[in-house]
């Protein structure tokens, strides 16, 4: 998942990129409205992290560009106002969520995560792949097969969640590095293979077909359960 | 109401029986004077003969009340010897009044026939029987004798009609008593109405209503006045509390901003506590702290200010020597953003002026210009004689300010930019606006067309040694003017831009 944060407190802005960073999510940063709409337009997001009071163009006039151009991506706003009107002004305006400062990271995180699952159109915390063998919660940010934890690095939660977010769908090596991989990483052509290979090996069992299915010049997909796996894993 | 009662019976009782005792008096009066035309008429009657024989011309059918009758009336005329000439025939040959004593003024006695009565008893004179002409002429000349004609009657009548007006008086006084006490809690009650209406209004009222006002609609004229003066309370009440309630709104969120950098860098370094973070975290957590502080000070500098609490020490100073201070204290700030700033320093007297809050003024409108001024512009700083006084005007470019925002520029946390990273809290205005009205000064800001912003502090003239020389002409002194700095340019007073 890619989160563009745009706050103008240096501080601010690098304590929630560490925190995202930190739970799998590739980050972008900038520090004024304008360069933020421009980066928010010249990049797929899953979340726009945004602070109402920015020098150059402020939140609100960001999401209202944002939201005439077309761009869906969902966004977060974060900021110090507190009145009710603000806040109705904001989601008004186009914004699916609010957050008043102060804050703690943890909920921010959860808020994100919840617009990163709301952005692949799922509800539930819990994702079950595998025919019922493999479930990801998205709320622990944790993976098990068969009830067995998995340890995973954050890039490689991050590249599993996006991948069953998006379950029976083609997601391209373009797609992986444009929402995984942040303007802080230069993927290298295999970069995304390794990972997926990284993947398999910690999730795959042994002798079982994938749970990554390679489509061959197109991308990767985690194909979606049978209905009657999904009701016998719940 | 019991106080208002008897107020009012004491003052009707005594009202009344003043009226009582007036219609008493006139009554009395015309009995009187019927008593006294009756005795009058009668002593009219009495005449001297030629003979010298007094005679009393008297008919019955005349005075038909002196016969007898239900209520019959007396009258006895006697001579000044006592003795008798005539009587009514009511007296039945009894005395009316003892001959001795025969009393000028009208008194009251009891009637022969043992009612309660009045008498009265005119002196006159008998008048001479002329009707004869031979006779009078023929007559001896002798004195005409007094006679004394005493009349009374009975009172009964006259009792009655003042005892009927007693009772009305009484009746009335009562009446009166009870109509108070009826009518006037009604009216009382009535007429206080719209001032119960507005003491429930009052009592509605809090912090949160001020926005409602007294109804001044079918409010009586008495009171209308109150109702205004009232509403104009409330709407001062109203602006000061929703100002009291922005500052402390604009405080808390100014403060929000800092406490979530804190909060952010904190979780941070806990949660994934590398040692090269966390020694960072620190660092940020101090240089955040530090800026917290400076919006807190800057809160309290104008809570006090506000509350009266800021006193002012004035002396003579040299304003220009304060500036230089300024600047260099301020130097990092216009070398950052490469900012030339230009001194126009003109001969002048001194100020007269608190040094510590001359200094706060200049360092604010300074600190702001080198803020807001475009990098790589000019400020310049004039110190002049104005109005009797000392100006410092200090003029940069603005970008981005418009005429219509001078009204709040003094606003406390009014900044024409939305962010708050920068560390400005729209503080340092409000705070020069404050010190100036403790330093007697006179401050105002500008905006004009040429896009340049004129922040202009007119201080008090003071005596000042070293600013008029020994001729009494206003010098100038190098050493105390001049602020040589390596990013200061500083020009003459002939200098203007």
């Amino acid at each position: 998942m890619r989160v563009l944060v745009v706050e103008d407190s240096e501080k601010l802005r690098r304590s929630v990129m560490t925190a995202l960073r930190r739970s799998g999510y590739a980050v972008d940063d900038c520090a004024d409205g304008a360069q933020g709409l421009w980066q928010a337009e010249a990049v797929e997001y899953d979340v726009i992290v945004l602070d109402l009071m920015l020098p150059g163009l402020d939140g609100l006039s960001m999401i209202q560009r944002l939201r005439s151009a077309g761009n869906k991506t969902h966004i977060l706003v974060l900021t110090a106002k507190d009145s009710i009107d603000d806040r109705v002004r904001g989601l008004r305006c186009g914004a699916d969520d609010y957050l008043v400062k102060p804050f703690a990271l943890e909920e921010l995180l959860a808020r994100v995560q919840a617009l990163a699952r709301r952005s692949a159109h799922e509800k539930s915390p819990v994702l079950t792949l595998g025919n019922g063998h493999v479930l990801i919660n998205t709320a622990a940010r944790s993976v098990a097969r068969d009830g067995r934890a998995i340890p995973l690095t954050a890039r490689e939660y991050a590249l599993l969640e996006y991948l069953a977010l998006r379950r029976g769908t083609v997601v391209s090596r373009a797609q992986i590095e444009t929402h995984i991989y942040d303007a802080m990483v230069e993927p290298m052509s295999n970069v995304v293979d390794s990972a997926v290979c990284a993947l398999r090996r910690k999730v795959d069992a042994p002798g079982a077909t994938s749970l990554i299915e390679t489509r061959r010049g197109m991308g990767y997909m985690i194909a979606v359960d049978e209905p009657a796996s999904v009701a016998a894993s719940t | 109401m019991l106080p208002l009662l008897i107020g009012i019976v004491v003052l009707s009782t005594a009202a009344m029986t003043l009226l009582y005792a007036s219609m008493r008096r006139a009554l009395l009066s015309e009995f009187d004077d019927s008593l006294r035309a009756k005795a009058t008429g009668l002593g009219s009657l009495v005449t001297l003969q030629p003979s010298g024989k007094l005679e009393f011309d008297y008919s019955d059918e005349n005075y038909a009340e002196f016969r007898r009758g239900k209520r019959p009336e007396f009258f006895q005329i006697r001579l000044s010897d006592g003795t008798t000439l005539e009587r009514s025939e009511t007296l039945k040959r009894r005395d009316l009044l003892d001959a001795r004593t025969v009393p000028a003024d009208p008194h009251p006695l009891t009637l022969p026939d043992g009612r309660a009565g009045r008498a009265m008893t005119a002196m006159l004179s008998a008048t001479r029987d002329l009707d004869d002409p031979v006779a009078a002429a023929n007559a001896q000349p002798m004195p005409v004798p007094t006679v004394f004609v005493t009349v009374a009657r009975e009172t009964a009548s006259l009792d009655q009609s003042l005892s009927r007006l007693r009772t009305y008086l009484i009746l009335t006084v009562l009446l009166l008593t009870a109509g108070v006490a009826l009518l006037v809690p009604a009216v009382v009650r009535r007429g206080l109405r719209p001032l119960d209406a507005i003491a429930d209004h009052a009592g509605r009222l809090d912090a949160g209503s001020l926005d409602r006002r007294f109804p001044a609609d079918h409010v009586p004229l008495e009171l209308a006045p109150i109702t205004a003066r009232l509403n104009d309370l409330l709407g001062r009440l109203s602006e000061a509390f929703g100002r009291e309630s922005r500052f402390t709104a604009s405080a808390a969120h100014e403060l929000r901003t800092p406490i979530s950098e804190i909060r952010a860098v904190a979780e941070v370094a806990i949660q994934w506590p590398e040692m090269a973070q966390s020694q960072r975290a620190l660092g940020d957590v101090v240089e955040v702290t530090k800026r917290m502080e400076t919006l807190i000070d800057a809160l309290m500098r104008l809570a006090r200010s506000r509350a009266g609490k800021t006193i002012a020490q004035p002396e003579a100073i040299d304003l220009g020597g304060v500036v230089g201070q300024v600047l260099r204290s301020l130097d990092g700030t216009a070398s950052a953003r490469q900012i030339k700033v230009q001194i126009a320093d003109e001969s002048r007297p001194a100020a007269w002026c608190d040094p510590m809050i001359a200094r706060a003024i200049v360092t604010n409108l300074i600190g702001n210009a080198l803020l807001h001024a475009p990098p790589r512009s000019q400020v310049l700083i004039r110190i002049e004689s104005a109005d009797e006084g000392v100006r410092v005007e200090i003029i940069n470019d603005c970008e981005g300010l418009r005429r219509e925002d001078l009204p709040r520029l003094c606003e406390p946390f009014w900044t024409n930019s939305s962010s708050r990273s920068d560390g400005r809290h729209g503080l340092g205005l409000a705070l020069v606006a404050e010190y100036a009205k403790v330093a007697g000064a006179r401050f105002r800001l500008d905006v004009c067309e040429d896009r340049t912003f004129h922040a202009v502090v007119d201080f008090p003239a003071g005596s000042s040694p070293h600013a008029v020389g020994q001729d009494g002409a206003p010098r100038r002194e190098a050493g105390q003017f001049a602020t040589p700095h390596p990013e200061i340019v500083t020009i003459g007073a002939d200098t203007r831009p």
